[in-house]
């Protein structure tokens, strides 16, 4: 029987620069391009035009998900994407080996009350793992902090019982780190890799001068030029990794950015392990709050992707951060994950990274026999307060990648719509994953 | 034609911290 087919509603579209079609699609992740020539034919699939025969353009298009059966019922599989997350066979726990850092970034939010993480954690966090593992598929460690590298050891002792647990009960397990990269020397590097951390994000806010200017050591050292000496170190490393070179921008650094895309260029372009991400500062708690010149939301949507833009035409890698965020469920924070959870360096249990005093956000305490108390109804304000009320976003095309969960905090505490700036500018954003991948 | 991204099995993230709020939080 011939099988009749619609365009999806989670399609998005855009030309490229030589009036070919890029196409997206947010419930398979697919993106793919097709010349001048073939535009029309697929255009003519996509608006179900008569007599059009089958062919290896329209079996593509069925392939990756950009036609779907008549009969679909594409919010029904967008609804089950989303129960897909309660599933109990992965674990990510973000963990913060200590709450202190040795930076005073101007912009930063944290208050850095706690060092290093107490024993009854330590021992909570292992116990909590090792009863866990057996019932997982994946497990994911975030190192944050403060400075995660301040305590090194802790996060040995931790990843030897990961991943010894993990192998012993075939456990897929990986970690990412957001350090600030001045601790990042060869030897910490590559004592990082053998710990299966392989996703970095470390922030560089413009050249050395401007740098120094934001990102200072307590007491006001400069730290460009031994963050910038171990990224040029890492680069010499033979071995795969995904670095994330963040640049947080306000009006104070706005101008410098071209400099800054200037100077990475000569160290990371056609590097693909490095990948740039321009990211607007925001104001999210911090003491220094009212002095950050930050920029209006016009600007810093028009520039994130303007100076990512210049970047790729340096031949800058963009961050895979990006893509990962255009995933079925990529754009979904893990505030809004059930089985993600935040632990402090007192067994503080957390769903965000930001709102840390905020009373909503102390979900419950980690024992040291790895058992959780956990206020089940803090729990569910983070983790159901997406799309399920939200008609807009369940009519939206980009619903299947963010749920309407992009950030719960920001919705909490605005009533608006944590839309993510990807989709606002997606047609942008097509252009530029688009370019990226001819690098 | 070419497939720049393929098709993931929809349930196939696992998590990375990008913290992601669009504006100012207070």
């Amino acid at each position: 029987m011939k099988k009749n087919y619609k365009a999806s509603r989670f399609n998005a579209l855009t030309n490229t620069e030589e009036d070919g079609l890029i196409l997206f699609n947010s419930y398979t992740g697919a993106l793919a391009d097709f010349t001048k020539e073939e535009k029309e034919e697929v255009m003519g699939y996509l608006k179900n035009q008569p007599g059009l025969e089958s062919s290896p353009v329209k079996e593509a298009l069925i392939d990756h998900g950009f036609l779907v059966k008549e009969s679909a019922d594409e919010k029904k599989r967008a609804e089950f994407l989303h129960q897909s997350l309660h599933r109990t066979d992965m674990l990510h726990l973000i963990l913060m080996p200590t709450e202190a850092c040795n930076f005073r970034c101007t912009y930063c939010y944290e208050s850095f009350v706690r060092g290093k993480m107490d024993e009854n954690t330590v021992s909570g966090v292992k116990a909590l793992v090792r009863e866990r593992i057996t019932t997982l598929n994946t497990l994911h460690i975030s190192w944050f902090g403060g400075e995660p590298l301040m305590e090194l050891d802790l996060m040995e002792e931790l990843t030897s019982v990961f991943q010894e647990e993990a192998r012993d009960h075939s456990v897929s397990y990986s970690a990412d780190i957001s350090t600030n990269g001045y601790f990042l020397t060869t030897e910490v590097f590559h004592k990082l890799l053998s710990m299966d951390v392989r996703q970095f994000m470390i922030t560089i806010d413009g050249v050395e001068a401007v740098h120094d200017k934001r990102r200072f050591l307590i007491g006001g050292g400069k730290t460009f030029s031994e963050i910038m000496e171990n990224l040029k170190a890492a680069k010499e490393s033979t071995e795969n990794f995904d670095l994330s070179i963040r640049v947080n921008f306000d009006e104070d650094n706005l101008k410098e950015t071209e400099e800054l895309t200037q100077y990475l260029k000569e160290q990371f372009a056609g590097d693909p392990r490095f990948g740039i991400l321009f990211r607007p500062v925001g104001r999210w708690g911090g003491e220094h709050d009212e002095d950050i010149p930050i920029c209006s939301h016009i600007t810093a949507n028009e520039k994130m992707w303007q100076f990512t833009e210049n970047a790729i035409d340096e031949k800058l890698h963009m961050s895979s951060m990006i893509g990962g965020i255009m995933n079925p469920a990529g754009s979904v924070c893990y505030a809004a994950k059930p089985n993600a959870f935040v632990i402090g360096a007192n067994g503080q249990l957390y769903k965000c990274t930001t709102a840390l005093d905020a009373d909503v956000n102390h979900v419950g305490t980690l024992n040291a026999d790895g058992t959780m108390d956990l206020d089940y109804d803090k729990l569910i304000s983070w983790v159901t307060s997406g799309e399920e009320t939200d008609a807009a976003c369940q009519n939206c095309f980009y619903r299947p990648a963010c749920q309407g969960n992009h950030c719960p905090w920001y919705r909490a505490l605005t009533g608006d719509r944590p839309c993510p700036s990807e989709k606002n500018n997606i047609k942008k954003v097509l252009k530029l994953v688009w370019k990226n991948s001819l690098l | 034609m070419r497939i720049v991204r393929p098709a993931v099995s929809p349930n196939k993230n696992s998590g990375r911290i990008l913290k992601a709020a669009p504006g100012n939080l207070k």
